[in-house]
């Protein structure tokens, strides 16, 4: 099965924890939700930052494809393509 | 002007540049690091994110408050404590304007814009709690049984849904198929002094809602009556403004009640809720009301240009499409 990259963003926690830019090798067909898993299997307590104990996305959590959100409900059923963007971020504290 | 740098901000030189001949306010926000025994603070920014979410709130700002000018900078890095964060300098006609829509950028920015900020401390640094999104469902939240229920809003309230209308995907609303009517019950005005008719025609054209029908009915009964059919036949969106109030005259409700096969009383109930606020224990001499006939929905409010705005803009408008919807079913 082919591969697709996809880069990730990761901001203020996130990025402290795992990184700013993590590039990932997903199989062809992969989710948002694969994705991320993928991040959290990359650092120790990765799974803590993202996941609730039942396995879903912390609702804290913001997630975008190429710039454009997603809903934590729906990354599941999100399939990424090769040369994606995803960004992950906690909640937002401009202005 | 649409920044986000490092730099300081030259703020004498963007009020320079929101001057304008046709201008007579220029407010300016500038929210600065403050001294909560930190030592300093980190801003950090999803750049590209941050400058496209930016633009689309000046965008609705814009349109919404009728400014002549919005510049925001935001900047990013190490800032001491008294160092500039944001700076938002808005040009209007109108002070209210001005205070309006500076406030609604600058509150726009907190809620959706990508900026996270790192405080430190002798004991150690900390992020700032964010602003948590209440948006977990794709349109708005909605009573009726699937969670997933999509409906039709006009375009302004899309973007204003939650904050996120840019964040919706297209199938998640159907196109607008709005047609409205005005009526105004008046004895004494002509299309010329039709102050609060006016006011309503602006507001629906700014959601690009189309006004398919305009009459000036009497204060009677039959009148208004006779005036509502013809706007049924044409329009499914009917707001009557006027003749709601206490007076001998008044007989807006009158003529209207009898005839809705369902009454939203909630619409009456939140539009004296938020007249309250705007004139105090006054909001009780207003009867409005809304129903709906046939599936369409139809609207009585009191016939000033401050009461039809209230109610356009923070109920009817926002609610709209979801009404149709359901009233369709």
């Amino acid at each position: 099965m082919t591969k697709i990259s996809v880069r990730t963003r990761l901001f203020a926690q996130f990025r402290e924890q795992f990184g700013g830019a993590v590039p990932l090798s997903l199989e062809a067909g992969a989710t948002v939700l694969s994705a991320l898993n993928a991040l959290a299997a990359g650092v120790p307590d990765g799974e803590k930052a993202f996941f609730e104990e039942d396995g879903s996305i912390r609702e804290y959590v913001v997630l975008m494809r190429n710039g454009k959100r997603i809903e934590t409900t729906e990354a599941g059923a999100t399939q990424l393509a090769d040369g994606d963007e995803l960004a992950v971020f906690p909640p937002v504290a401009g202005g | 002007m649409i920044r986000v740098q490092q730099e300081d901000v030259d703020i004498a030189a963007m009020i320079a540049a929101a001057k304008r001949p046709e201008s007579g306010a220029v407010v300016v926000f500038n929210g600065i690091v403050r001294n909560d025994d930190i030592d300093a603070m980190e801003v950090e920014a999803y750049e590209e994110v941050a400058l496209r979410d930016m633009e689309a709130i000046r965008e609705e700002a814009v349109g919404k408050f009728h400014l002549h000018s919005a510049d925001i900078v935001h900047r990013i890095g190490r800032l001491a404590v008294g160092e500039n964060i944001v700076v938002i300098v808005v040009g209007a006609g109108h002070r209210s304007e001005g205070f309006r829509g500076c406030e609604y950028i600058l509150e726009r920015i907190k809620e959706r814009v990508p900026f996270w900020k790192k405080e430190y401390r002798k004991e150690g640094a900390s992020w700032v709690k964010g602003h948590r999104e209440p948006r977990r469902v794709p349109t708005r939240t909605c009573l009726c049984p699937a969670s997933f229920f999509h409906f039709a809003v006009p375009k302004s309230t899309l973007i204003d849904a939650a904050g996120d209308g840019t964040f919706m995907k297209p199938d998640h609303y159907m196109p607008p198929e709005f047609r409205a009517a005005i009526i105004t019950v008046s004895s004494s005005r002509t299309p010329e002094t039709d102050t609060s008719g006016t006011k309503i025609r602006e507001l629906l054209a700014l959601d690009h809602v189309p006004v398919v029908h305009y009459a000036i009915v009497p204060d009677r009964v039959d009148a208004i009556q006779s005036g509502l059919a013809r706007a049924l036949e044409l329009a499914n969106c009917i707001v009557l403004n006027g003749g709601t109030g206490l007076t001998h005259d008044d007989c807006t409700i009158e003529a209207v009640s009898p005839l809705l096969e369902k009454r939203i009383d909630g619409f009456g109930e939140l539009f004296r809720l938020k007249s309250f606020g705007e004139i105090g224990t006054s909001a009780i001499l207003s009867r409005a009301v809304a129903g709906v006939i046939r599936g369409k929905v139809v609207f009585c409010i009191p016939g000033s240009t401050g009461a039809v705005t209230l109610a356009m803009k923070e109920i009817i408008l926002p609610e709209l499409g979801h009404i149709l919807t359901h009233a369709n079913k």
